[in-house]
């Protein structure tokens, strides 16, 4: 088990199901330890960090077995470390990257030894073990997960060097403990978070995490307008999020349970308090 | 009067339930309309203690530790001694597993979370505490080893590319006794560890990821190991770290062999590598003493390589016995199942991301 490979699994698959396709093998240079995935629809194409090796990997929209990478990011001058994870931008062509105290932004179609274009880091930026990326490339923001201060900071898509955050959600009124994984509604201007409690990847409760939602313009101690949250939903520790929005879907992987929840983004909204 | 009464105590009672489904639902308490879980325990590693006559396996879905008898023959799911599974157990993400025949013990480390070792007895079963715990590594501890005739214990540790050495007894935050680590060890993203005290040596299967490890990413994974116990007590550091130059490349799988006493950024006294080996993604080493082989289970061409030991599977339910001298296309002698024959695997394994392809309609799960 853990394998490293990409499971690739029908949009309808419930229960204890195969996958319809999967990426492993020599080849692929997969590594365990990868925590976010993205698809690029615009070009057909899978993105994945592999930190243990300190890279990132593009495979076609459909590979299966033991696929090589189409395209590799690695060397020194990528300054990739501690890379497991990452957010793609298609309308801009741009590869984003958290590496715990910095985020990295690399050209989509980057191979090789190259350079970030763009890096955000420095004590104005407040980042520290930085974990869980998203970008809106429509209102042109980056949101990243913090540890210190605990919370959601909030960057200009086009922020370079020491830069101060342009909103930091955080406070006691927000729940958050530690934020894992997020989605974008850029049409609603929206930004969901995963959001892990305090100590359930020991204690395995139910219903203390949930995924909450906030507008991308909410700034200091504001509450989650929405929340997925509670013994119903069977989250305990969630990772992920994916949006389907042509059946207005929505998926979360939980580390605990080793699983992943489809959940109706109609049921969501019906509870939107903001 | 007396009926409308009846009915309307009883039109709350139905009703409650309802409402507070409803009230739950509002509040955000939804169910999922699907879930993709597997049900069934995934073996990840496996020891034989054949004096004992038991089998024990590691199971990383439903974080278990299990034991079997050696020679059980069934096709059905096999029904085990013992499941050590729990709160209490701190039995996590387990990986590794090595039996102790003489003091009739069960050594197990957990990869994440708290990615410690733990130590039960053999007869221990049900949600009971470890008779031991040691701290090797805040995350990501794969392999153990017990060498008995040194009454010492090995550790390998992943994403900083590690083996620590302690002593037998170690428990709690004590130091290793010996550290192999460094980019002369040859130590890549290491799994598997087998120690030959017979012969003074230390095997250990190697993936091929590799990166310079330094002291910061052990701070890091520090940081990261408290996180994940809810203990975490932040302060952010001074000096805070800048982005350096990256060390990440891909080398070739291997197996490496140290000195038994080998430390620090020692080379190892021999390396098993190259396309003729058919490494793959190598998991578990087991050197046969006996005979002079080394065992590897080549996880990435689902087969299980004999080398002679001085030479320069994955996503199951199931463990399978195989003659010592099998080779080639052989069946295995005995399968111990944990679900029944044919059950699918999602094999979701501590996953962390997520995404969609609405071209093909389909939901892309990395490990």
């Amino acid at each position: 088990m853990a394998n490293p490979r990409i499971a690739i699994f029908a949009r309808l698959a419930n229960g204890n199901v195969a996958p319809a396709r999967v990426i492993e093998g020599p080849h692929t240079r997969l590594s365990r330890t990868s925590h976010a995935i993205a698809y690029d629809e615009k070009n057909d194409e899978i993105l994945i960090p592999n930190p243990l090796a300190e890279a990132i990997l593009v495979y076609r929209g459909n590979a299966s077995g033991d696929a090589a990478p189409i395209r590799t990011i690695q060397g020194p001058r990528t300054l990739l470390q501690e890379n497991d994870e990452l957010a793609l931008d298609n309308v801009h062509d741009e590869i984003i990257v958290p590496t715990r105290q910095a985020i990295l932004v690399f050209s989509r179609s980057a191979n090789g030894n190259l350079a970030p274009l763009r890096v955000i880091a420095g004590p104005k930026t407040q980042m520290f073990r930085a974990r869980g990326i998203a970008v809106d490339p429509v209102n042109n923001i980056i949101a990243v997960g913090n540890a210190n201060p605990q919370g959601i900071l909030i960057f200009n898509r086009t922020d370079e060097g020491d830069v101060a955050p342009r909103s930091i959600i955080t406070g006691p009124r927000t729940g958050i403990y530690a934020t894992k994984g997020f989605a974008v509604l850029p049409e609603r201007k929206e930004l969901i978070a995963t959001v892990e409690a305090r100590g359930v990847q020991v204690t395995r409760n139910l219903g203390e995490s949930f995924v909450g939602i906030w507008n991308n313009t909410d700034n200091g101690d504001v509450p989650p307008k929405a929340t997925i949250k509670g013994n119903t939903t069977m989250l305990i520790a969630p990772r992920g999020a994916a949006l389907d929005s042509q059946h207005q879907e929505i998926f979360i992987i939980d580390k605990v349970q080793n699983a992943f929840f489809t959940y109706s983004w109609q049921k969501i909204l019906q509870n939107m308090q903001r | 009067m007396r009926i409308r009464k009846f009915l309307v105590v009883l039109l709350l009672l139905l009703s409650g339930p309802a409402v507070l489904l409803l009230f739950s639902q509002l509040s955000g308490d939804v169910s999922p309309l699907r879930q993709v879980r597997d049900r069934f325990p995934v073996f990840a590693d496996v020891a034989v203690d054949p004096e004992s006559n038991i089998v024990a396996v590691t199971d990383e879905n439903l974080f278990s530790l299990r034991t079997y008898d050696r020679d059980l023959v069934s096709n059905d799911v096999a029904d085990p001694r013992t499941v050590i599974t729990g709160n209490r157990t701190r039995v996590d993400f387990v990986c590794g597993v090595a039996l102790d025949p003489v003091n009739k013990e069960i050594y197990t480390v957990n990869n994440d979370t708290a990615a410690d070792m733990l130590v039960f007895k053999y007869d221990a079963s049900g949600n009971v505490p470890a008779s031991r715990t040691l701290r090797p590594a805040p995350v990501s501890t794969w392999g153990v080893a017990l060498d008995l005739k040194n009454n010492e214990l090995a550790v390998t540790i992943e994403q900083i590319n590690k083996i620590s050495i302690y002593r037998r007894l170690a428990e709690g935050e004590e130091k290793p006794l010996r550290v192999i680590q460094g980019p002369d060890t040859g130590l890549a993203d290491p799994h598997g560890i087998f120690v030959d005290a017979e012969n003074n040596e230390i095997f250990v299967a190697n993936h091929d990821s590799y990166h310079q490890a330094e002291a910061s990413q052990d701070e890091s994974t520090d940081v990261q190991g408290q996180l994940a116990r809810g203990i975490a007590t932040l302060s952010v550091p001074q000096n805070r770290l800048q982005p350096r130059s990256s060390s990440g490349k891909f080398v070739e799988p291997s197996i490496t062999v140290h000195s038994r006493t080998a430390q620090s950024n020692a080379s190892p006294v021999r390396v098993i590598h190259g396309p003729k080996t058919e490494l793959s993604l190598p998991m578990k080493v087991f050197v046969d003493t006996a005979h002079n082989e080394l065992f590897v289970a080549n996880s990435g061409n689902n087969s299980i390589l004999v080398f002679s030991r001085t030479a320069t599977s994955p996503e199951e339910h199931s463990a399978m016995v195989f003659r010592r001298t099998a080779q080639g296309n052989a069946a295995p002698l005995r399968i111990v199942r944990g679900a029944p024959d044919g059950t699918p695997a999602p094999g979701i394994g501590n996953p962390g991301g997520i995404a969609y392809d609405p071209m093909r309609e389909q939901i892309l799960v990395p490990n």
